[in-house]
């Protein structure tokens, strides 16, 4: 037996100096990848942004606002953190991560809407992007607070976080021996060349007589927090409710309730609403995508508007 | 606790660690508050279920041996059974039963005043039912004789290992292992841990990867292309294989690490060249139980041909009535039966044609097409198997001709037909890890993997376990995924 025990415990021991070199390997190169999700973390831990605004939010920050064209229009330097799907607390949290590592900005435009600020939702899209941070206590701490959270031998055996993530593997190792694939982003944001898709009519399919997007009064108490946050660290917001499709306004039966929310917080922390809800851009399929992302054309087209309507309050 | 999970790798480690560390009289309590603990850790309250029949059929167990007279002694077994058989009908038939008498009720415009139980079906019931009921039906028999340790029976019922989906023991193989004094052998561990390692990656790696591309197209079958329901159906066939051989081989393994002996339950059943090879050689220990307690007592082979048809075709459909309470299900037993009684009834006749074809002088063509048409027909059975209800597996089945068509027209035209969802290199690993079983099984054909491995070098040895234990960790699928014959 105590033969059995010492071979056992030989092979176990074994390959664990490689599988931690190999690890170390891939989160190292994940950490330096321009890939996609990877690019903005690693400009974010290595404290590379330091802009003076920073775009927050969900994907329709982050495919609909672009950084090149408020910086050309507006003459400063921003930066669009906007995390496809994301729900409104884990934007916040790399807020503060954010804050932790770079130059706190002077502006922070918030894209404010329904389907992830006001509501209260525990996922966590595209796990991924935490993978090369999961020894970050940060990281850690907020992902566990999630429907599918990491489990501890994601955390401490050696590669285990990587189950079924070949592609990730390959561009982890990849970006160590520099040879990574770079995301055709740009500061964070990506305008997407498609056509429109069908998703609007069949969730119109599902819901003949539109939806109520129920506003949680946790995620509303989430976001005064927020304000709260950016007012003690005098970082001016600015919310916005990008463009939707004028269609998929009218399917959401509580949007008036949904804007009430966003007015109020607006008088009450003196903070600029700046609302497209009712934009001309709407009322076009041909700016769009889907019903709630524009497509580049059309995401060039707001964020000119945009860069426009933000101007009176960066001179004052 | 399920096999493919980390909590069973601490559990099997600590167990095992303490089973050789005890003196032999304390062993048999170690094992069964294992096995308690093991199976409570699905849910506690169903132990006592099992603690009713253990009960039930030690005592029974005892009184069948001390009665001399023969019709007392049927009267106990016959209690024995219903008591077995009565917990069985409340836990698994009774909705069945209910909803269909609630259904022929409002055809005669009735209504059914037989309220439902709201009650869960109990982890592996059928399995540890049958397992009890094989004890007391031997000691009626006097194969076996009764068990008087109650630890020691209780064990043989709850074993942890084969507690769950089987393999399904009989007595005589099993209790005599639990009295015997075991000590620990380097060779049985080493190969009690492979064959855990192989059932690992057919489960992890094989079956819960096939999972992805079959539970979707299963679960919305409308949705996709009849080709892709026909791979889909395909790949269920592996799936349900890799899944339920693999619970049995790490049971087996995990068993034998401790030096016990459990029955084989599968034996290569895709390439068996007839139905009913294929039942000799797909879960094992359930076809030999229903032969052993059901086929033979029925009259076995010495009754006439009509009857024995009968006989053949009633043991299958009690067999997919086993399996669940749904007539999917028995559908599925009775297509097996089915395919049992036509291939018997109609073999002269075929082979004569065969012969005629020249088919069977070229030997790898003709095994070739056999096993083909077999793992086919077992195909189209295991659509019932598998699919929510019994509407989609008709509409899975009349896709199968499209499905040929389709496949047909994608070869010659190229356009994709296929549907499923998803990518085409997750569908090569699929198609990869399908073939690295396949090639272990042709291996197996000719000799003993445990020889082969064990003759080779030790580098080459470690290489090989290092690739399968990596293969589970890295690219195995672990969402809490149930083993399928968990739910009989």
């Amino acid at each position: 037996m105590k033969k059995f025990t010492l071979r056992l415990l030989l092979f176990c021991l074994a390959p664990l100096p490689l599988l931690y070199f190999l690890q170390h390997v891939i989160d190292t190169g994940l950490k330096r990848s321009r890939n996609f999700f990877y690019a903005e973390w690693s400009d974010l831990y290595h404290g590379k942004i330091n802009a003076d605004l920073i775009v927050c939010g969900t994907s329709r920050a982050w495919v609909q606002i672009s950084p090149r064209i408020l910086d050309s229009s507006l003459n400063i330097n921003s930066y669009n953190l906007g995390m496809d799907a994301t729900p409104f607390y884990l934007q916040f949290e790399r807020l503060k991560l954010y804050l932790r590592y770079n130059r706190k900005p002077k502006y922070i435009l918030q894209e404010v809407g329904y389907t992830s600020t006001l509501v209260r939702t525990k996922e966590l899209p595209h796990p991924q992007q935490y993978l090369p941070y999961l020894s970050d206590t940060t990281i850690w701490r907020v992902t566990q607070n999630t429907d599918e959270p990491f489990s501890q031998e994601d955390r401490y055996f050696p590669l285990y976080k990587y189950n079924n993530e070949l592609p990730v593997v390959k561009e982890g190792i990849m970006s160590y021996l520099g040879r990574g694939v770079k995301s055709e982003k740009y500061k964070g944001y990506m305008g997407m060349e498609k056509v429109w898709d069908s998703s609007f009519y069949q969730f119109r399919q599902a819901n003949p007589k539109g939806k109520v997007f129920p506003v949680d009064p946790q995620a509303v108490a989430l976001f005064r927090e927020f304000l709260d946050y950016c007012k003690t660290n005098d970082i001016k917001v600015f919310m916005v409710y990008p463009p939707a499709f004028i269609e998929s306004l009218y399917a959401t039966i509580n949007r008036e309730e949904i804007e009430q929310v966003y007015k109020r917080f607006s008088a009450e922390y003196n903070v600029p609403f700046l609302n497209y809800m009712y934009d001309s851009l709407n009322y076009s399929r041909s700016n769009f995508y889907n019903s709630l992302h524009l497509n580049k054309r059309g995401s060039e087209i707001f964020s000119a508007k945009l860069a426009t309507d933000l101007r009176p309050y960066m001179t004052k | 606790m399920l096999f493919n999970s980390i909590e069973f790798v601490f559990f099997f480690i600590i167990v095992t660690a303490l089973y050789f560390f005890l003196p032999h009289r304390f062993r048999w309590f170690l094992l069964l508050a294992a096995s308690c603990f093991f199976y409570m850790f699905f849910k506690p309250v169903y132990i006592l279920i099992l603690g009713f029949t253990i009960v039930i059929d030690y005592y029974a167990g005892i009184l069948l041996e001390n009665e001399p007279d023969k019709k007392k002694k049927k009267r106990y077994l016959v209690m024995s059974l219903i008591a077995n058989i009565g917990v069985l009908a409340i836990f698994k038939y009774f909705n069945f039963l209910n909803t269909n008498i609630s259904g022929l009720s409002q055809l005669m415009g009735y209504n059914n005043p037989i309220p439902y139980l709201h009650i869960l079906l109990p982890i592996g019931l059928s399995f540890h039912t049958f397992q009890a009921m094989s004890y007391t039906i031997e000691v009626y028999r006097g194969h076996q004789k009764a068990e008087r340790h109650f630890g020691i029976y209780s064990l043989y019922v709850m074993f942890y290992p084969q507690l769950v989906a089987g393999p399904i023991e009989r007595p005589q193989n099993m209790l005599h292992q639990f009295h015997e004094v075991k000590y620990f052998n380097y060779n049985n561990t080493v190969a009690g841990l492979r064959l855990m390692l192989w059932g690992m990656f057919k489960k992890a790696v094989i079956a819960d990867r096939l999972a992805l591309i079959t539970d979707p197209v299963f679960n919305d079958p409308h949705s996709y292309s009849a080709l892709s329901i026909l791979v889909a159906a395909v790949f269920f066939s592996f799936e349900i294989y890799c899944d339920f051989s693999g619970y049995s081989d790490i049971a087996l393994g995990s068993a034998r690490v401790m030096g016990f002996d459990l029955m084989k339950n599968f034996d290569r059943p895709y390439s068996a060249r007839k139905i009913s090879e294929f039942w000799r050689r797909w879960h094992i220990s359930l076809s030999t139980w229903f032969k052993d307690y059901l086929y033979i007592p029925l009259g076995g082979n010495r009754v006439p041909v009509l009857r024995r048809h009968f006989n053949l075709f009633l043991v299958f459909l009690v067999s997919g009535l086993w399996h669940g309470a749904d007539w999917k299900f028995i559908i599925w037993g009775a297509l097996h039966g089915f395919y049992s009684v036509f291939g018997t009834v109609t073999e002269p006749a075929r082979r004569k044609m065969w012969v005629m074809t020249g088919i069977p002088k070229i030997k790898w063509l003709d095994g070739a097409i056999q096993k083909a048409t077999v793992f086919f027909l077992v195909t189209i059975a295991w659509i019932f198997f598998r699919a929510n209800t019994t509407t989609d597996a008709l509409y899975m089945v009349r896709s199968v001709p499209k499905a040929i068509a389709e496949g047909f027209t994608m070869l010659m035209t190229r356009v994709n037909a296929l549907n499923i969802p998803i990518s085409a290199g997750k569908l090569a690993l699929c198609v990869a890890v399908v073939g690295v079983m396949e090639l272990v099984h042709s291996i197996q054909k000719k000799r003993s993997i445990n020889t082969l491995i064990q003759n080779q070098p030790r580098a080459l040895r470690w290489t090989v376990y290092y690739l399968f234990v990596f293969s589970i960790i890295y690219m195995g699928i672990f969402h809490n995924r149930q083993f399928i014959y968990f739910q009989f």
